[in-house]
Formats: structure tokens, sequence, C-alpha cells
């Protein structure tokens, strides 16, 4: 009861009723979902995210109405999207700390690789070429 | 001078004439007799042939459509003075709009401890004729027999016996039907009334929107709901549903069984009992009820002048046995202990809810969010990442357990393919991987989704 209380508020809080369509809603696993409703459903709002899972995170503060211009241009970093709680500008943002860990963890990843198989080399006396030919992938 | 008998004639002739209530021609005679009149013979004669030609000529000729040249003319004859057997306004009062009407009376009543009945005086229109009883008639009744009696247009009653649970025999010409009678040993057990007392009540082939057009008997005896049914006409409702271990229903309706109109008033619940087709009882054709075995199920409109119809299930694929009147609606099947089950319960005139694709949609994942393309049955789109999203049903399932999906992707150039992560009865989630298990946006995921729900 008290979490539909909670997203009536929210609701006029936000000054936004269901005919607004689009919500953006910060999962417990730290990903944001972004919600299309569709007009003239049987479904209320509540519904959808119930049926969704995503009743369960609701919090005033994990879900906001949002419009196209909310979003990040485009898809391309789609899975560091995050939630702008501050207020200020548009609410979905790139998350650039979480993709720098991500870029840095990559490029550590793959040193440890290329570590790796120069260990294996140097046991094989094999050069470089000769690894390449096997179709070795080093990337 | 003429002779006194002479006289006479004509006095009684003038009185003839003028006796007539009609308004007719006027029969013009010769001119007065005066005091020694002469040719007195030719003049008689005279006024004789203009009488007899007069009162021969009252009917006129008739030359079609219209009553020529007689002493009756139009519009000469009122109402009042008709008899009651051509009287448009007593035919009126009476309801008499269709042939073989019966307006009062005319209905045997059962008896005790007798075989001797009594037709009620009343009055009915056999073949359109007005027939009125003023008496009572007795008759003797044969023990142990349906007797059909009809009132002809003659006036006499007339009877045709049969066995007990004999089919209505040929009714006699020139005659309107009033009851069956049926006695047994000793007296008149029980009486059906078969007079047709309204005009509106029937038969469907007097019911025409315009004459020379297709009637309703018609419209209602042709044609089938599905392509190939061997079964013709009307059906509608009559929809058949697993209930229980022993039982299974059949939904209100109606339906046109070989001749008979009959109906369902309210949903029929099928027992492994026995069926009575004559008395419209439900239930199992012969036998008992068997296991992993598949009965089809019947409409059945065996009793006679009643509104419901029954339900009898059988082994036969053809007909129930020893029913006459029989339209097959579908079937049902037990389980090995002898239980209904409710998988494949099949209904030939209607599409079950779990028989249709209920809920289809085509997301494109590329758009910014993800956003649905088409769909039918969807409330909401959760974009939960790249190649990641979730559609909520909008009129829910019933089961999950009775649910199928599938879904597929387009193109599929970086070899795509999509399947679910989370599947209930209100919401599908659907990931799309590509090459080496990352996730990606496709241009067309397209799902369908089969399974009963609710429907308006």
């Amino acid at each position: 009861m008290k979490k539909y209380f909670l997203l009536i508020s929210f609701l006029f809080i936000s000054g936004v009723c269901e005919a607004s369509q689009m919500y953006a809603v910060e999962r417990d696993d730290g990903g944001i979902s972004i919600v299309t409703y569709e007009d003239g459903s049987k479904d209320s709002l509540a519904d959808v995210l119930k049926d969704m899972g995503l009743m369960y995170s609701f919090d005033p503060h994990k879900i906001y109405a949002i419009s196209k211009s909310d979003l990040p241009a485009d898809r391309a970093d789609r899975r560091y999207w995050k939630l702008n709680k501050v207020g200020i500008g548009p609410r979905v943002l790139i998350d650039t700390d979480k993709k720098q860990a991500d870029i840095d963890r990559k490029k550590n990843e793959k040193i440890l690789k290329k570590q790796k198989r120069d260990v294996v080399l140097g046991k094989l006396n094999i050069t470089e070429s000769e690894l390449k030919d096997l179709n070795e992938n080093t990337d | 001078m003429f002779s006194k008998s002479a006289f006479n004639i004509f006095l009684i002739s003038l009185l003839f004439i003028g006796s007539q209530k009609l308004t007719a021609d006027i029969v013009s005679l010769d001119a007065n007799y005066v005091a020694g009149q002469t040719d007195v013979t030719s003049k008689l004669n005279d006024d004789r042939t203009k009488l007899t030609n007069g009162v021969n000529n009252i009917r006129g000729y008739y030359a079609g459509s219209v009553q020529t040249a007689g002493q009756i003319k139009a519009d000469t004859i009122g109402e009042e003075n008709c008899g009651d057997d051509m009287n448009p306004r007593i035919r009126t009062s009476e309801g008499a709009f269709c042939s073989d009407i019966v307006t009062s009376g005319l209905l045997p009543s059962t008896t005790v401890g007798t075989l001797i009945g009594s037709i009620p005086a009343g009055t009915a229109y056999p073949d359109g004729y007005r027939v009125a009883k003023t008496d009572s008639t007795a008759h003797t009744f044969t023990a142990s027999r349906w007797t059909w009696v009809y009132l002809l247009t003659s006036g006499s009653f007339s009877y045709t016996e049969q066995v007990i649970g004999s089919s209505t025999p040929a009714a006699p010409a020139n005659s309107a039907v009033l009851a069956r009678v049926s006695t047994d040993t000793a007296q008149i057990a029980n009486v059906l009334d078969l007079r047709t007392t309204n005009c509106a009540s029937g038969p469907f082939s007097a019911i025409a929107d315009v004459n020379g057009e297709a009637n309703l008997g018609m419209l209602l005896s042709k044609g089938s709901p599905i392509k190939n049914s061997t079964s013709p006409g009307f059906l509608q409702g009559l929809q058949i549903s697993y209930d229980t271990a022993t039982t299974f229903k059949v939904k209100s309706g109606g339906a046109y069984i070989g001749g008979r109109y009959r109906i369902a008033s309210s949903d029929i619940t099928v027992t492994t009992a026995a069926d009575n087709p004559t008395s419209a009882g439900s239930g199992l054709d012969t036998g008992a009820i068997g296991g992993s075995t598949r009965y089809t199920v019947y409409a059945v409109g065996d009793m006679d002048n009643a509104e419901n119809l029954s339900i009898s299930y059988s082994t036969s694929g053809s007909a129930p046995d020893g029913v006459t009147y029989s339209r097959k609606i579908g079937s049902i099947k037990t389980d090995a202990a002898n239980n209904f089950v409710s998988t494949d319960v099949i209904n030939l005139h209607s599409v079950n809810n779990d028989e249709m694709i209920t809920t289809w949609f085509q997301v494109n994942g590329q758009t910014n969010p993800a956003s649905i393309t088409n769909a039918k049955n969807i409330s909401a789109i959760a974009d939960n990442g790249a190649g990641d999203f979730t559609v909520t049903i909008d009129r829910d399932y019933n089961d999950v357990g009775k649910m199928a999906a599938a879904c597929t992707n387009y193109p599929n150039s970086a070899q795509e393919y999509s399947h679910f992560t989370a599947f209930t009865q209100g919401s599908i989630r659907v990931v799309t991987n590509g090459h080496g298990g990352v996730n990606a946006d496709c241009a067309r995921a397209m799902c369908m989704v089969v399974g009963s729900i609710e429907r308006e």
C-alpha cells in the first residue's frame, strides 16, 4: 500500500500523469531501464512495473518521468547509462567512471594476457610470427 | 285486361325486388298498365324477362380481379352484413393472420380412469378457412398410443394413431393440428399442445424480409461456421470445456439440428451418466465411460416441441446411438483412469483461446530507447540495455504453464539470436546475443505468444 501511495505521490510531485509515457527506472543491479508505456493499455503503470520486476525497487529516487531529450544521443554507451539524481541537466547520463573502469580493466586484461602468452612462448622457444601462424587470438 | 294469375306473378316479382336490401342496378319494367291495356302478354313477358335477368345477374361476372356487370356493386356490402366466415373484422380480431391458426379452445385435456376424452369448443382456421366448433366433441382414444388430433376444413376432427415413441406423422390434407394425446392402458396421461396460437411464432419459412427473398428458415439452415463442416446451419455458443475429472461443460447457446431449432438456455454440466435424448437428458451415449478414449460430443434435439437441446457424447464419430436429431459440436478425451482431461478439447465451431496467437510484437532495438514497432496485447516496453528489453502483456495469461512463445530477429547478419531470460504470465524479457555472445541491438525482434487469456 505504501508503495502505491509513494507512486501516486511521485506522479503528483513530478507533475506527471501516465500520459507522459516514458520513465527511467534504476534497477537493483545498478542498471537503468527505460520504460515506455503504451496509450490505452489495460495495465496501470504500477501493474507494468510490477510485471517487469521493477516494482520491488520502487523508490521515488529511483524512478523519473523523462522525455527523449533526457537520453544520450546514441546507444553506443548504453551499458553505462545512469540516473542523474541531481536534477540538473538530462535525467540519464553516461557513467564515465564506470566506463573508464571498464576500459582500464580491459586494457589490464590485455596486458595480463600478453604477459601470460610471453611466458608460454618463452617455454616453447617459438617466435611471435610462428605463434601467429597458429591463429592464436591475441586481442 | 290480364289474368289474375299474371297479376299475382307481377305483384310477387315487385315484392321480391322490393325485399332485396342490395344496392343494385335499377330493373326497369315497361310503363304502367292502364285500363284496356293492349298487348298485355307481350308486356308481361317483357317484364318477366327483365326481372329474371336482374335476379340472375346479381353475382355479375368475375373478370379475374374485378366483379363487373353485376347487380351487386362495389363498396355496397357493409362489413356488418358479412358472415363471420368472411368478415375481415372477425379475422383480424381473432388474430387469424396465418393459416392453421387456432384462435381459441380445441385442446383436449388429460383424464383419470377413462380413455374417453373431450375436445372443447373453439375456433381455428385450417388452411385459412374459419371453423368454429360451438360444442365439445367426445372421442374414445386407443389405449397405450400416441394420437395426433386435427381439425379439418369440413369441421370434422381427424385422429392419427401411432405407437408411443413414433416420429410425427404427415398431417391430413386441409387440416390444422391441435394436439398429440398420449394414453396408457386406462386414461389420457399426457396432452402435448401442438396448436399454432400465434402467427408471429412461425414457421420460419413464412418469415421473409421481402416477398420472394430468402426466408428465415433458409437463412438458419444453410452454411456452417467452419469450412468443411458436415453439419450445416446456425450455431452459436455451445463451446465444450473441461470441468472436473467426471464432468465437462457445454456453454449456453443455440443450434439448428437437422431441421429442429434448439437452445441451451444455460451452461450444461455433462456427467458420465447415460443420456436420455427424448427427455432432453445429457450424458454418455452407450455403455460406461472408458479410459484413453476420445468422445465425440453432440448437440441433440430429440425431445419433441421443446426449447432445450441435450448433450450426448459417444465413441461414434457419426451420430449417437438411437438419436434422430444430432449435430457434432466437438470432442473431449479421457486418460487411462477414465477421467476427463483438459488438454485437446476440440470445439468444431469455435476457436479456443489457447489456439490463437494472443500476443505478438515487433521491437526495434536500435532506436533510442528500444521501441515497439507494432504489437498486439502489449502494455509497455522496458529498454534494459543493449540487446535487452522487457515487454509487459496487457491482458495477462491465465497460467504460465499453458503459454508458449517464440522469438526471432531480422536481419540476422550478425548471427544474432533472441531468447528469453524471464517469462511470466504478464511479461517477457528478451535478450539478443550477437557474435561472441555479446548482447546486440537488432532492428527487428519478432515474437509470438500462444496461450489462454480472458477476452472481452
